[in-house]
């Protein structure tokens, strides 16, 4: 046995202060008599003033002095010391993949496992460390050193996901630490779905696999997706994959619905690990397409499965020139952009698009839509620039500034080099903008945001420009055109993908409404937002708005499960490189504290010394 | 009513001292104590005419007496008239003084108790003998007394106020006999039941009752815890009647100290008795209740 705080002892000193005290007080009882008549006479030669007396053997002074013997013991911390072994320094690793959620064990082989590493954790040693590490599609660090109480809460706090478990790079993780020698022991808890295990070489730690799962029955929905007839059109059309990954043949009822509506009603013949393969054809309009089944398996995860018919985003564009073919031919290229031309005189405020592109202009007063600005060679400066003249001929490229956002899109592909230009707008780079790419007589490029719209300044003239003729002009028109306009979310995402929301001009909030109504709300003042909350299933919808003004609606849907998750047969056949850690040091482990039963004891006595005192007199 | 067979109440307050077993102890005490003569040394014969039948003597026929009185056997022998004398027997009044105050309510067994059995047991006898009895509870002064009453028919109603629980706090044998003394004919047996624990003394008292003409005998009840205190350790000791502490340390210097100051005073009191002509008689409650009560008869034979 050890003591973890010896110091502690010094409170047995008050043993000899409570003996002292004792003595010096005399405690008298009382008894009864029938008269003092007899008594009273003796009362002088019976009677003595004591200051003190000898501790006599007194029930209660022996009770108390054990009392604080025991209390004085109990603060010092004593502690067993355990057989001598070396200190154990674990890695956890708890499989959070989308199988897991199966319940053939009650509740599911996810709490389960979190059960045993509960239990693991608790028969650590007071000098033990571990490390629970929550593997998913991104294995996730939950908690490590030695206090227990901090590691179960840790434990406790971890979800199961949707997607799968890269176990590759968790046992990187884990061996990272063996290395450094925070980790001499690694327990996996899975129903062994994982792949990669093998590839990771020389772990210098004892591996303990500890497998979760008994089913192997299983029939999910694997796949579910809608695409387009006709590139460009309205109707869509439906496919799903069902699986059995059971050794028996099954039916299988199975309903298919768009936006909520019974399209088809059937019972599948599947053979055993075999699958169907099924079309829908959606009605005009459809959006979410959900099948639906009930094997009556162990997971329930992949039984539904969702897709939504994607929706090109067409895009109202303006075009004002006097000299349109040009532009006309290189936006006439992007699909999802509708064109309409008119004469540079023609121009007014009001009329409504979502991108306006000025050849030759920039209008002295700006469209009263929040549509975004391509503004090329300008010959004014308007209501936007600040036009110092025109330049020369004969310029190059001298500097492009590919960093940012703006830039790395705008400039996307772009051979910088190979520009020739001719007359150029000479322009003051405006407080709301900066050039990305310039030449000797001045900013070539100029993009930023102003007034809720975003803006690209191209200065040089179509006419006077060797880019026209090139096949860079239309990409640069494009990336022009795609930075103006943001790309849609897409239609489906695999589970735990992460997303990005590029905010349009003028938005200052994006929110997302998860499949269980919550909502999360992300500011932003014009960069793009990485959501990488998708471990749920279901259908997404994304506002980009400011303040009550909605920009945009969109909506994605999560799902399905991946096909490796629906198949939840537990392996336990697993390799791994482990290499011998070498001679580890062996000392003694400290055990198990005994200070509670000391406490407990010197309890029990206080309790009898009440007894004593109370009742027995 | 017919002895031998009582009838059982409830307990009004608290289980009684004196249940069956107790009353035929009681018959057994009296039937010994007629055979042996009675308690008191004989029924008190007096030269008085009486209408017994015991013949006692013979005299002289004067005019005017009763001729029913007249002996005819002997005037058949004589020829001259004699009238018949016999003994007239006297009623012995027996008052039984039980000191109810706080201190006799002490002691393992207790003290109260043991004399409420020994007055129970006197009033019995008596009643059995036909003699008149009355009873008297003592404390700072004489707390309740009940009239006299002859006869076993009575003995119930005895032993019931015999139960009744007192309500003396303290004691003072001087001035509560005093009182009972003047209240009273001297006629009888005053039999005092105490542990004359009385911080005032006894003798006055006692005298007070002897010189009244009653025929003194003072029990004297003490427990063996009185006698022989087993006490130790660092004590406070309480007056049960005053509340009076004092504290001690019975060491055995103390308690030898003790047990020659209970010597001196039981000396004290057995040569109070003595001066006054009271009969005196000591009891340890420790001692069976039947030995004590034949105890007390031989004492009282020796002494009569």
């Amino acid at each position: 046995m050890s003591l973890l705080q010896p110091i502690a002892l010094f409170f047995l000193l008050t043993l000899p202060l409570i003996a002292l005290f004792y003595m010096l007080r005399v405690q008298r009882q009382d008894v009864i008599v029938s008269s003092l008549l007899l008594w009273r006479e003796l009362k002088e030669e019976a009677s003595e003033r004591l200051t003190w007396r000898p501790p006599v053997r007194n029930v209660l002074l022996i009770l108390q002095l054990i009392i604080a013997a025991l209390l004085a013991f109990a603060l010092a911390r004593p502690a067993m010391l355990g057989a001598a072994r070396p200190q154990k320094n674990v890695v956890y690793l708890v499989d959070a993949s989308g199988s897991m959620q199966a319940t053939d064990i009650r509740p599911s082989r996810f709490a389960e496992a979190k059960n045993r590493v509960r239990a693991a954790v608790s028969a650590l040693n007071t000098d033990d460390t571990a490390t629970v590490i929550r593997v998913a599609d991104r294995p996730t660090i939950m908690g490590a050193g030695s206090d227990k109480q901090l590691l179960l809460k840790a434990i406790d706090d971890m979800a199961p996901g949707v997607g799968g478990a890269d176990m590759k790079t968790a046992l990187t993780i884990a061996k990272s630490l063996s290395r450094s020698g925070l980790a001499n022991e690694i327990e996996i808890y899975s129903d062994g779905g994982i792949t990669g295990v093998e590839e990771v070489p020389e772990i210098p730690a004892a591996i303990k696999f500890n497998l979760i799962g008994q089913e192997s029955f299983n029939i999910g929905v694997t796949s579910v997706s809608a695409r387009p007839l006709v590139a460009g059109g309205s109707r869509c059309e439906g496919f799903a994959r069902v699986v059995n990954y059971g050794d028996r043949d099954a039916q299988v009822p199975l309903s298919a619905t768009v936006d909520g509506s019974p399209i088809e009603q059937r019972i599948l013949q599947l053979p055993a690990r075999g699958q169907t393969d099924l079309w829908f054809d959606l009605p005009a309009g459809a959006r979410l397409l959900e099948v639906k089944i009930n094997p009556g398996d162990a997971l329930p995860l992949d039984d539904v499965g969702q897709a939504l018919c994607p929706r090109a985003r067409q895009v109202e564009a303006m075009l004002f020139s006097d000299a349109p073919s040009t532009l006309q031919t290189a936006l006439g290229l992007l699909p999802n952009v509708k064109l309409a031309t008119s004469q540079t005189g023609q121009y007014t405020p009001g009329r409504q698009a979502d991108l306006y592109i000025f050849e030759g202009m920039v209008p002295e007063r700006l469209p009263q839509a929040a549509g975004n600005l391509l503004i090329i060679g300008p010959r004014s400066g308007g209501a936007l620039l600040n036009l110092l003249g025109q330049s020369t001929g004969g310029l190059t490229v001298t500097r492009t500034d590919a960093g940012g956002e703006a830039a790395s899109v705008l400039l996307a592909g772009i051979d910088a080099g190979a520009i020739q230009l001719g007359r150029i707008a000479r322009i003051d780079v405006p407080e709301w903008g900066r050039s990305i790419a310039d030449t000797e007589e001045g900013p070539l490029v100029v993009v930023g945001e102003t007034g809720g719209r975003r803006v690209v300044v191209l200065t040089f003239d179509l006419d006077q420009a060797t880019l026209p003729q090139k096949l860079q002009f239309p990409l640069l028109i494009a990336n022009c055109v795609r930075w103006l306009l943001p790309d849609p979310i897409p239609a489906t995402v695999a589970p735990a993908q992460a997303l990005v929301f590029q905010p349009f001009a003028g938005v200052n909030e994006i929110v997302v409404e998860r499949p269980t109504g919550e909502t999360e709300t992300f500011a932003t003042r014009g960069e793009s937002i990485t959501y990488t909350r998708t471990e749920q299933l279901g259908r997404y919808r994304v506002y980009q708005r400011n303040g009550t003004w909605i920009a945009s609606e969109e909506q994605f849907v999560v799902g399905p499960l991946p096909a490796q998750e629906s198949r939840i047969r537990p392996n336990n056949e697993l390799v791994f490189n482990t290499v011998d850690p070498g001679v580890v040091g062996l000392r003694s482990s400290l055990g198990q504290e005994i200070w509670p039963l000391l406490a407990l004891l010197g309890l029990g006595l206080l309790g009898v010394e009440w007894w004593w005192f109370y009742c027995k007199r | 009513m017919v002895w031998g067979r009582i009838t059982r109440r409830a307990p009004e307050r608290r289980s009684s001292a004196f249940d069956e077993e107790f009353i035929r102890k009681l018959e057994r005490l009296a039937l010994v104590t007629r055979r042996t003569g009675g308690w008191l040394a004989g029924d008190h014969a007096t030269r008085r005419q009486g209408s017994s039948l015991e013949f006692a003597d013979h005299r002289n026929y004067a005019q005017g007496d009763d001729f029913r009185r007249v002996d005819w056997h002997v005037y058949g022998r004589l020829d001259e008239l004699f009238l018949r004398l016999t003994e007239a027997k006297e009623a012995v009044t027996l008052h039984v003084l039980l000191d109810t105050s706080r201190s006799m309510d002490w002691g393992e067994p207790n003290k109260l108790g043991y004399a409420r059995r020994i007055a129970a047991a006197l009033a019995y006898v008596a009643l059995a003998s036909s003699d008149r009895v009355t009873v008297a509870r003592l404390g700072t002064t004489v707390e309740q007394f009940m009239a006299p009453v002859q006869g076993k028919a009575h003995a119930l109603g005895v032993l019931r106020f015999l139960d009744e629980p007192g309500n003396a706090a303290q004691t003072d044998l001087n001035a509560a006999l005093d009182r009972y003394a003047m209240s009273r004919r001297g006629h009888g047996i005053a039999v005092l039941i105490s542990d004359l624990l009385s911080p005032g003394g006894i003798e006055a008292g006692l005298r007070r009752l002897a010189g009244r003409g009653f025929d003194v005998l003072v029990l004297h009840v003490l427990a063996p815890g009185e006698l022989t205190p087993e006490l130790e350790g660092y004590l406070r000791l309480v007056d049960q009647e005053t509340g009076e502490t004092i504290e001690i340390n019975p060491t055995g210097t103390v308690l030898a100290a003790y047990r020659r100051r209970l010597d001196d005073w039981l000396t004290d009191v057995q040569a109070i008795c003595r001066r006054v002509s009271a009969n005196y008689v000591q009891f340890e409650t420790s001692m069976p209740f039947e030995d004590a009560f034949l105890h007390l008869l031989h004492r009282r034979r020796v002494l009569a």
